[in-house]
């Protein structure tokens, strides 16, 4: 599971997180080293759908968090996987 | 490194660095710089470009104008084309690759000889745009360089037909810029390669249909026994150069390139706008 979407929202899920933040964590929860075009485009993508939000800072490393509907999309998403994971693997030890 | 990443970060839209130019200087400061990067921000920054609206506004006549360009400049060169006829040899003991090359090259130093091709030249009335500003000696350079004598792959059932013979087969090319030129030229030479090869016989060849004309084998080098077949030369149809559909493919990617520096230095923030505010 590599979508950045995905990851990034799991990141935010942990709290609010400028992008080298978001980087660092999702490669040590998912081992994934997402560029910095990979992190940005996902960025740009979830703050146009309004799953996450920009949080005011003075810092030019601007933190985002993740929002109701950012919440509710990872719910749905990470539910449906972990089905979809758990019926593969009853499947594969019953075979 | 970073300093590359950060050149290449400004091929994003003026809007988008506008919205997030700060905040991704700042994580190109931070990170850890990987070659990958740079290929990482340059597709980011091209996917970007083109979701945006003033891009395509930028994008379509770049790219459309490319590719006529392109394809004007295809067909201001003189085209190229090549005829082959195809030769298939069946001898009774195998022929190695190796063995198979020399003695096509052993053959074409034969056929080929600078007589015949300076007679073929004045026969056809060959390059004359050449011959008006070059020597004939010079003309017949050029001629050999448009001569290709290539082994040719034959499938594994064709390399054992029957019993214990052997199947190999090479083509001789004849590179011109016109069709029926290069096919007529390229009979003769074939012509010329068998009359070389078996000179008593040369009566019965003439190309035309596929026929078994004489008998011979390659052993150390030289021409034997076996039997010979001869294909008709091809009449080619389009030329090999230039290629007018890679020419436009690549007069559109090139069309594309500029339109994405165009869209990054000239840009304009209107129309975007509304996409990252």
């Amino acid at each position: 599971m590599t979508d950045p979407t995905i990851l990034v929202l799991s990141s935010l899920a942990g709290g609010d997180k400028h992008g080298y933040a978001m980087m660092e964590d999702i490669e040590r929860f998912a081992g994934v080293r997402l560029g910095p075009g990979t992190l940005y485009g996902a960025i740009t993508r979830l703050e146009e759908r309004g799953w996450i939000a920009p949080v005011t800072s003075e810092d030019r490393r601007q933190p985002y968090t993740i929002t109701g509907t950012g919440r509710e999309y990872l719910h749905d998403h990470l539910a449906n996987l972990n089905k979809i994971t758990r019926t593969g693997l009853r499947r594969l030890e019953n075979s | 490194m970073k300093r590359i990443l950060k050149l290449l970060a400004r091929l994003y839209p003026s809007t988008w660095r506008t919205r997030y130019g700060a905040e991704y200087d700042a994580l190109l400061d931070d990170a850890t710089p990987r070659p990958q990067d740079a290929f990482n921000i340059l597709w980011g920054a091209t996917k970007m470009q083109l979701t945006s609206r003033s891009f395509v506004k930028i994008v379509l006549p770049c790219a459309i104008g490319g590719a006529l360009i392109a394809a004007a400049i295809s067909f201001a060169i003189q085209p190229r084309y090549s005829s082959q006829t195809r030769i298939t040899v069946t001898e009774s003991a195998p022929v190695t690759g190796d063995n198979l090359k020399k003695t096509l090259s052993t053959l074409r130093d034969s056929a080929l000889n600078r007589d015949f091709l300076a007679l073929e030249i004045q026969r056809y009335n060959l390059y004359p745009r050449e011959r008006a500003s070059m020597p004939l000696n010079e003309v017949v350079d050029k001629m050999l360089q448009n001569i290709e004598v290539r082994p040719l792959q034959t499938s594994p059932a064709k390399a054992l037909p029957s019993g214990d013979e052997h199947t190999s087969a090479f083509a001789v090319y004849f590179i011109y810029p016109d069709p029926h030129l290069a096919q007529q030229v390229d009979g003769d030479l074939i012509m010329k390669f068998v009359r070389v090869i078996d000179p008593p016989r040369q009566a019965s060849a003439s190309p035309g249909p596929p026929q078994t004309v004489v008998t011979w084998r390659i052993e150390n080098g030289a021409m034997v026994l076996g039997s010979l077949r001869i294909g008709a030369p091809s009449h080619p149809t389009s030329p090999i150069f230039p290629n007018r559909r890679i020419f436009a493919l690549g007069g559109l990617l090139a069309g594309l390139l500029c339109s994405l520096i165009l869209a990054t230095f000239v840009g304009t923030r209107r129309g975007t706008a509304t996409a990252y505010s």
